[in-house]
Order: structure tokens, then C-alpha cells, then sequence
């Protein structure tokens, strides 16, 4: 219970800190606006191009982000709620597509199928790289749901479907409508994925811009019109999400759910999930296992150096990452209140803007302010933090929630100081939150692409620049070592979430 | 020498009034069950003893240490202004508080707010805290490690400054203390059932010998069997430790059972202390009497030390209407009723006629309608309600084939009244 206490004065500077510097790139977008004027905008905003981008921007999400709540929201029915064959391992394969970055999928897709391009290409390869992201939301509301909601249902009346749509589907409504809105985050963001398929987006278009006019009106107009539709989509997700309490009332274990008997729908069901599976793994690790037996690509000079420089930098941006969450999560979990949920929130707006609007307004603000930090280390580890403090906040969050002061109180009144209770108690409790924490921004770091491209200082070799070179310059046989790697860095991310999933708690 | 004393205390949270001028003391190797409805206070009270929170009012002893004073002259002022106000409250129970006043007198006009850790005090939380990365007997070894400074008892010192042997065999004493089975010790607080967890919660706040046990409804996460046998265990191990010690609760049966004294606390307020019988036998208000258990109020005139009801007449055991009003209104308990069929014979002596009898398994509950004119002699004097008043009497099963609807009775009356 934290009633009556008060957060430092200290804590609070620290947050309100942390959140100034998290709406560097709002305040960016803000001020392009503001400073370059409409009369300069609206030319560069108002033309045939920008209209061409945003018509494949919004038929991308228009129709992205449909196609993937079905698969995740089926795909999750099926493995947790029916009596699917295998349901252990199609609920792993489900999942897996996640540890393939999208633009390794890509890659994987147009060195199979040269002629993929367009809205189709664009659509097929992002659908099958983001559905996991509904996926294991709808796995996780699943299985906290009460099974004893669906009983009710039927022994009121309604059938199967009946109930699959009037009860199990609204209380999915939050895992998909929060699932939905990061797929579209994605679409929006995805760089690599559509540059390879040379399907043009916002993000494309801009990195295009930059590298002909770097940071001029031109990219900033497209970032302008870019970060408006990505903060549109927060405030409609935030609008329409609804206040509805859907977390299972009363206490005690819910009991497993009675599997619904598939009959005749199995082997149509089965042929979909191994469809879906081949078309979202087999294609691109069958690529991937062609282009290794090319010549011999473990031999490039640069792989070492790659590897180093990658560890370097993702693991100082995920140090970076837990220090600046930690104060947050303290606040917002110790010290509940209106004002901390703003700072904590204003974190997350500043985290959903496209990576490549996080590296422009980066790039411009170093220059411009401090020129000593453009191109450093430090500016990609700030990127980084920007891009994936979210990651470490629901871990610190989960984490100091199993901390409760109440603990601090025991091993106070059991004669340890406040100092000596947190190391003991609180620190404890807390690592397990910290490694996942680090573990989810590290490995996102290490895949991250447009920001690193952007900001690294010049001869940074990531893995994800490295792949991403050698790709761009067709030498697929080059780029399918860095591309197992970037799986391989990947995949306990990925695992850790589908335990995450899997645990039967709603949060 | 009073344990713990507590005088004038007030706490303010988030501008509302939680606690106002509490006042009470315990004498060493005692225990007292302070009993409140939800959000009358009694968790902060404990809180404020146990160091985690500051007193903005008032005073707080321990062991004849001053460990909480809000700061400024007034303080101590206000502490005895107190001991006066809820004199008239407390008249019949004034024996705690004389020796609370006593106690640490001259807190003087700083602050003071002895840090928990310092404080010796034991506490279990409602779920009982326990340090879930810690066995067992990492967790009744905690306290051991701390740094408390001076022990109560030579045990303590031996476990404090000793090794691993004298820590060991404190947790084996206070495991037996609290009957848990040194089994259990290697395990991890998730793989105990509920009570165990909250008697080594209670057994790892004794291992370090606190010179007092805050307990913050500890059984109430408990299910009613286990519930009351958890707290069977723990009066037995407290009894054995002959540790002072302070129980809040919201229930009233177990406040009544737990201890040596009670106390009273609604609103902030602490109404009334005393013995539990002594309490329930003469609460302080009707609001007191309701909320300590079943209560029939029966509207009355008091003449002479005597209460004219619907029932009749009433002998008057306390009288404890204030200042010299009338008491209009008479505190019976259900179990001083009794209800007998009117056998014909001695159809005068019906008081009641019933309304309804309702089968309740082990018992029927019969509910009549007392002084409306039912008996030749209700009536007499009666609240002036002509309509009478409706009253619900338990009777054993076997007899309750006697009652219907319409039958005059008799509810005889055994033990006097309390008139307010």
C-alpha cells in the first residue's frame, strides 16, 4: 500500500526528465511545422507523390491489419480452444514468424520469387512477419479467460459460434484492438521489408529523401504527415478501446476451458495452419538455407567486427533502456497517480512513432544543438531507448508489482533499514523483470535497422546494416549469414514472450 | 509497565480524518483486539505504531520509549485534552488509559519518529508478506540479520550476535511455537497453504523477540474453517511467548475471543476499551451494541431503575444514557430471550402473537409482534407505538412445531437491560 506516501521531489524531476527527452521526436514534428511554415509545407505535402504514399500507407493498414487479427485471433482459437491435433506445436509455430525481422522474411520472398512487388507483395510478406503480434495477445486473453463465461453462455441458449461471437470474441477486444494498433504501428515503420520489394511507403520515401537531401523540407514534410497518421491511430485505438473491465471477476484459479471439437473443420483447419507456416517460415528459411550453401559466406571479414560492434551497441542502449525505465516504472507502480500516468504515457506516445521520425529528429537536434553528439554512440543508444523503452516498462512494471511495499514493511519491521530491505527484498524480486527487460530491448536493438542506418557513426557495422547492405546490392549469399544471426538474436526474445503469453494471469 | 501507550493520536491522509485523538495503553503481555468497520482507521493505527507512517497528532510509547510525536507544545497538551473528552466514553474502562498518560511523559516539542527498523516491533500484514524468493527459514532467519539494536531477552542477543547455530535454533523455537513442522522449513512461501503461511508470518515477526506483535487482520484472507483454527494456533502461540500484543480485525467474534482487552474504533474514534465481556456486556451506544453482535432494541420509559417495554417490565442493569436524559431506548440480547407457547391455561400471560415462523435447519426463527395488544399484559407503558414491534427469537427445532401464524405467546426475559 503506498497511501499517504509521497514520491521524492527528486523521482519526479527524474521522470519529468526522462519525459522531455522521450518527446524529442514529437516536439520535432511540432516544431517542422511550426518553424518551416504551412506556405512551404503544403507544396511539398500537397503533390501527386505524397498522395500516391499515403494511399499505399492506408491500404497497407487498411488491409494489413484485418488480415492479421484474423490469423492471430483464429490461429490463438484454435491452438488454445478446440481439439486441433499437435496443438503444442502449431501454438510454437504460430509464434515463431516473429523471430524472423520482416526484412529478413523479405529478403527470403524476393530472392524466391523475384517478380514480388506492390501492394500484394507488400501485404503478403508484412501480414505473414506481423500476425504473431495479435497472435499473443488473443493466446494470453485466452487463457485468462473464465471458461465459466463460455459455459454460462451455452447453458443459456447459444451455440458453438454463438458463443465464439457474443462472448469469447468482445472480451478478445482489447488484444486486438491493442494488437491491431501495433501491427499498424509496424506497417507504418517497416523500412527494409518494403525497400527490398521496392514497395513505396512513408518510411521508404523519406529514407530516400534523406539520403538525396538529408534532413531538409522534404523529408520533413513526409515525416510530418507520417508521425500525424501514427499518432491518429493512438488517439482512434485510445478513443475506441473502451473502458470495459474484462479481466476475470472474483478469485481463486479458472479452470481449463473444454476444448470445442473441430469434426469436420480439422483437416481444413490443419491445411491452413500448415500453410500459413510454410508460407511464413518455410519461404523464408528455405531461402535463407539455399543462399548459405552459395559459396562460402562465413568467410566475409566484416562478420566479426559486425558482431562486436552489434553487442556493443544493443547491449549499452538495453543498459540504457532499464536505468531510464526503472525511475518511471518506480513512479507509476509505487506512486500511482494522474500526473504519473501522464509522464508514463507521454513515454509511450513518443515510443509509437516510426523509428525513422526518432532518427530524423535525432539527427536534426544533434546537429543543430549538439554537434557533438551527432553520429556517436550515444545518439544510437538514445534512439534505441526512445524506440524501446515500452519493452522495458511492462517488464520493470510486472516486475515491481511482485515487489510490494508490503514486503519492504515486513523487512523493515523486521529491523533492516529502507536501504537494507530494497537490496534484499526489492532487488531480488526485481532482477528476474531486469534481465527480460534488457533481454527484450538488446535483441530489438539488435535488429533495428533505419535508426542505426541514420545515426551510427560512419563505418558502424551492425548485423542488421551489414545484412542489410549486401541485400539492397542483391549479394543474397552475403547477406544469409548476418540474416541467421539477426534469427538467432531474435529468438529468445520471441520465446520469452510466448512465455509471457502463456502464463495464466491477465494483466 | 504499559507496553505500549498511545495518546492523542490523529492522522490525517489525503485531507481526510483516518484517525482523531486516540487514546489507549496496554499493560505488558497483554492483548487487545481493536475492532472497526473498513476505513474506520484501525489498519493506520497499526501503521503508525509500526513506524510506516507519522502521527500528525499526538503520542506513541513503546516499552517506555517515545517512538512517535508530531512536533510542537500542543502535542502533549492535546494528548491529555484527549484522555478527558473520551473519558466520558470510556468511564466504566478507564483502567488502560490512567497508565497510557504516565508513560514517557515529556515527548517534549521536536518530532519524533523513530524509523520502523528501530522500533522492535513485530508485524504481519494481511497476506503475510512473506518474502516469496526466501525459504522458510530464510524468512524467519531475516530478522535476525537486521541489526536491531539491543535484544528484549539474553535469547535474543545469543541469536543476534551468535552464528548460524544460535540462528538456527531460534527458527526451530519459533517454528514449534507457532506448531509449524520443521519440514516445512527448506520450503518456499507458495508451496504452503494459506494458514501455514500466516503462521510463519507470525512465527518469523516473533524471532527476533519484539517487545510487541501487530497483527493487521491476519485471518481474514483465510477461509472460515481454516480461519478459525489459524487462530487458535496463533492465541496459543502468543499466550506461550507472553508477547504483548495489538490484533485489528473487522470481526467482532474474533475481537471478542482474541484477547484481554477491546477496543472500539469507528470513524477515527476509539469509543470504548475494556474487557471484552465487560464491553459487550455494557457497550457504549446502540450503535456499539448492534455492531458487536445481534442486538434487539426495544423502545422503553425508564421509571425507577426500571424500563417498561412491550415486553414488560425490564430490570435496568446499566444505565448509559448520557447526562442525565431519558433513556428511551433498552439493549436485549437474542440469547436472553426466550419464547414459549401460550398453552391456553395462561392465556394472560401472552405477550406477543406471532407474525411468521421460518425453518432455518438447525433451528426456526420466529418472528412476533410484542405490545400491540397482543397478550393482556403487553402493552403497559410501551414505546407508545400502538402497532407494536416486530421481533425475531430463535427456538430449538423441536419446539418451533408449537408456533403459527397468529398464536399468542410469551417471550420471557432473563437478565436485565442496558438503557440508552
Amino acid at each position: 500500500m503506498s497511501r499517504g506516501s509521497r514520491p521524492s521531489a527528486l523521482l519526479v524531476v527524474l521522470v519529468c526528465l526522462i519525459a522531455v527527452v522521450m518527446l524529442v521526436p514529437v516536439g520535432y514534428v511540432l516544431s517542422i511545422v511550426l518553424q518551416v511554415g504551412w506556405s512551404t509545407l503544403a507544396p511539398l505535402i500537397f503533390r501527386p507523390k505524397v498522395g500516391e504514399l499515403l494511399v499505399n500507407s492506408l491500404l497497407l493498414v487498411g488491409f494489413g491489419v484485418p488480415l492479421c487479427v484474423a490469423l492471430g485471433v483464429g490461429g490463438a482459437w484454435l491452438v488454445e480452444r478446440t481439439t486441433l491435433p499437435g496443438r503444442r506445436v502449431w501454438g510454437v509455430l504460430l509464434a515463431a514468424p516473429l523471430a524472423i525481422p520482416a526484412f529478413v522474411s523479405s529478403y527470403g520472398w524476393v530472392s524466391a520469387v523475384p517478380s514480388i512487388g506492390g501492394l500484394g507483395g507488400g501485404l503478403l510478406i508484412a501480414t505473414l512477419a506481423y500476425f504473431p503480434l495479435v497472435y499473443l495477445p488473443a493466446v494470453a486473453t485466452l487463457r485468462g479467460l473464465d471458461p465459466a463465461l463460455e459455459e454460462s453462455a451455452r447453458s443459456l441458449g447459444l451455440g458453438p459460434w454463438a458463443v465464439f461471437f457474443r462472448v469469447v470474441l468482445p472480451q478478445l477486444r482489447l488484444a486486438v484492438w491493442g494488437g491491431g494498433l501495433v501491427v499498424a504501428l509496424h506497417l507504418l515503420a517497416e523500412y527494409g521489408a518494403f525497400a527490398l520489394i521496392r514497395f513505396d511507403t512513408f518510411t521508404t520515401a523519406i529514407v530516400v529523401q534523406y539520403e538525396s537531401t538529408f534532413a531538409g523540407p522534404a523529408a520533413s514534410a513526409l515525416g510530418a504527415v507520417l508521425a500525424t497518421v501514427c499518432l491518429v491511430l493512438l488517439v482512434v485505438e485510445a478513443s475506441t478501446r473502451g473502458r470495459a473491465r474484462f479481466a476475470r471477476l472474483g478469485s481463486g484459479v479458472a479452470r481449463r476451458a473444454t476444448p470445442a471439437r473441430l469434426g469436420a473443420f480439422a483437416p481444413l483447419a490443419l491445411v491452413g495452419l500448415a500453410l500459413l507456416s510454410v508460407l511464413s517460415i518455410g519461404v523464408p528459411v528455405a531461402s535463407l538455407v539455399r543462399w548459405l550453401s552459395v559459396g562460402d559466406p562465413w568467410s566475409q571479414r566484416e562478420l566479426p567486427t559486425s558482431i562486436i560492434q552489434t553487442v556493443l551497441l544493443a547491449g549499452g542502449g538495453a543498459v540504457a533502456a532499464v536505468l531510464v525505465a526503472l525511475p518511471v516504472a518506480w513512479l507509476s507502480v509505487r506512486h500511482p497517480s494522474r500526473r504519473a500516468r501522464v509522464l508514463e504515457g507521454a513515454t509511450y506516445v513518443a515510443s509509437s512513432l516510426p523509428a525513422i521520425i526518432i532518427a530524423l529528429a535525432l539527427v536534426t537536434v544533434t546537429i543543430r544543438l549538439v554537434p557533438a553528439l551527432y553520429q556517436t554512440p550515444f545518439t544510437v543508444g538514445l534512439a534505441y531507448v526512445i524506440i524501446f523503452l515500452p519493452r522495458a516498462l511492462v517488464s520493470l512494471r510486472t516486475g515491481l508489482a511482485q515487489a510490494p511495499v508490503a514486503l519492504e514493511e515486513a523487512a523493515e519491521a523486521l529491523g533492516h533499514s529502507l536501504v537494507s530491505a530494497r537490496l534484499r527484498v526489492t532487488l531480488p524480486l526485481l532482477l528476474p523483470s531486469i534481465g527480460a527487460a534488457a533481454a527484450l530491448v538488446g535483441l530489438g536493438a539488435a535488429n533495428e535497422l533505419t535508426a542505426t542506418l541514420l545515426l551510427a557513426p560512419n563505418g558502424t557495422r551492425t548485423l542488421a546494416t551489414q545484412f542489410w547492405s549486401a541485400s539492397s546490392a542483391v549479394a543474397y549469399s552475403n547477406a544469409a549469414p548476418y540474416a541467421v544471426l539477426l534469427i538467432l538474436l531474435s529468438v529468445p526474445a520471441v520465446a520469452l514472450l510466448f512465455a509471457q503469453s502463456r502464463k495464466r494471469v491477465t494483466t | 509497565m504499559s507496553a505500549l501507550s498511545v495518546s492523542g493520536v490523529s492522522k490525517t491522509l489525503g485531507g481526510i480524518a483516518v484517525l482523531a485523538d486516540v487514546t489507549f495503553s496496554l499493560p505488558s503481555g497483554t492483548r487487545m483486539a481493536v475492532v472497526g468497520a473498513s476505513g474506520s482507521g484501525k489498519s493506520t493505527l497499526l501503521r503508525l505504531i509500526a513506524g510506516f507512517d507519522r502521527v500528525d497528532a499526538g503520542r506513541i510509547v513503546l516499552g517506555g520509549r517515545v517512538v512517535s510525536a508530531a512536533a510542537g507544545a500542543s502535542a502533549s497538551g492535546l494528548a491529555e485534552g484527549g484522555i478527558d473528552a473520551g473519558g466520558g466514553a470510556a468511564a466504566a474502562d478507564a483502567a488502560g488509559a490512567g497508565a497510557g498518560a504516565g508513560a514517557g511523559r515529556g515527548g517534549g516539542a521536536r518530532a519524533v519518529s523513530v524509523p520502523a527498523h528501530r522500533r522492535g516491533v513485530g508485524y504481519v500484514a494481511q497476506d503475510g508478506a512473506l518474502f516469496p524468493h526466501l525459504t522458510v527459514r530464510q524468512n524467519l532467519r531475516f530478522g535476525l540479520s537486521g541489526g536491531r539494536s539491543a535484544g528484549h531477552s539474553g535469547g535474543l542477543s545469543g541469536a543476534l550476535s551468535g552464528g548460524r547455530a544460535a540462528a538456527e535454533r531460534r527458527v526451530r523455537e519459533v517454528a514449534e511455537l507457532v506448531a509449524l513442522d520443521s519440514g516445512l522449513l527448506g520450503r518456499f512461501p507458495h508451496e504452503l497453504s494459506g494458514g501455514q503461511q500466516q503462521r510463519v508470518a507470525l512465527a518469523r515477526a516473533l524471532t527476533p523477540e519484539p517487545g510487541i506483535i501487530l497483527l493487521d487482520e491476519p485471518f481474514s484472507a483465510l477461509d472460515t474453517g481454516l480461519r478459525a483454527q489459524t487462530r487458535e494456533a496463533v492465541i496459543a502461540a502468543l499466550e506461550h511467548s507472553g508477547v504483548t500484543t495489538v490484533l485489528v480485525t473487522h470481526d467482532q467474534e474474533e475481537a471478542l475471543s482474541f484477547g484481554h482487552s477491546i477496543g472500539l474504533l469507528t470513524g477515527g474514534r476509539l469509543v470504548q476499551t475494556g474487557e471484552p465481556s465487560a464491553v459487550f456486556d455494557s457497550p457504549v451506544d446502540a450503535w456499539a451494541a448492534e455492531f458487536l453482535g445481534a442486538a434487539v432494541l426495544l423502545p422503553v420509559e425508564v421509571v425507577r431503575g426500571v424500563a417498561h417495554s412491550a415486553l414488560g417490565e425490564l430490570p435496568v442493569r446499566h444505565d448509559r444514557s448520557i447526562g442525565g436524559a431519558r433513556p428511551t431506548t433498552a439493549l436485549l440480547r437474542p440469547d436472553q430471550l426466550r419464547l414459549m407457547a401460550d398453552a391456553g391455561a395462561n392465556a394472560s400471560a401472552a405477550n406477543a402473537v406471532v407474525l411468521e415462523v421460518t425453518l432455518r435447519g438447525s433451528h426456526a426463527r420466529v418472528t412476533v409482534r410484542a405490545g400491540a395488544g397482543a397478550g393482556a399484559g403487553a402493552g403497559a407503558g410501551a414505546g407508545g407505538d400502538a402497532r407494536g414491534v416486530e421481533i425475531d427469537v430463535r427456538v430449538p427445532l423441536a419446539e418451533a412445531g408449537q408456533f403459527a401464524r397468529g398464536v399468542p405467546a410469551r417471550i420471557q426475559v432473563t437478565g436485565g437491560v442496558v438503557v440508552y
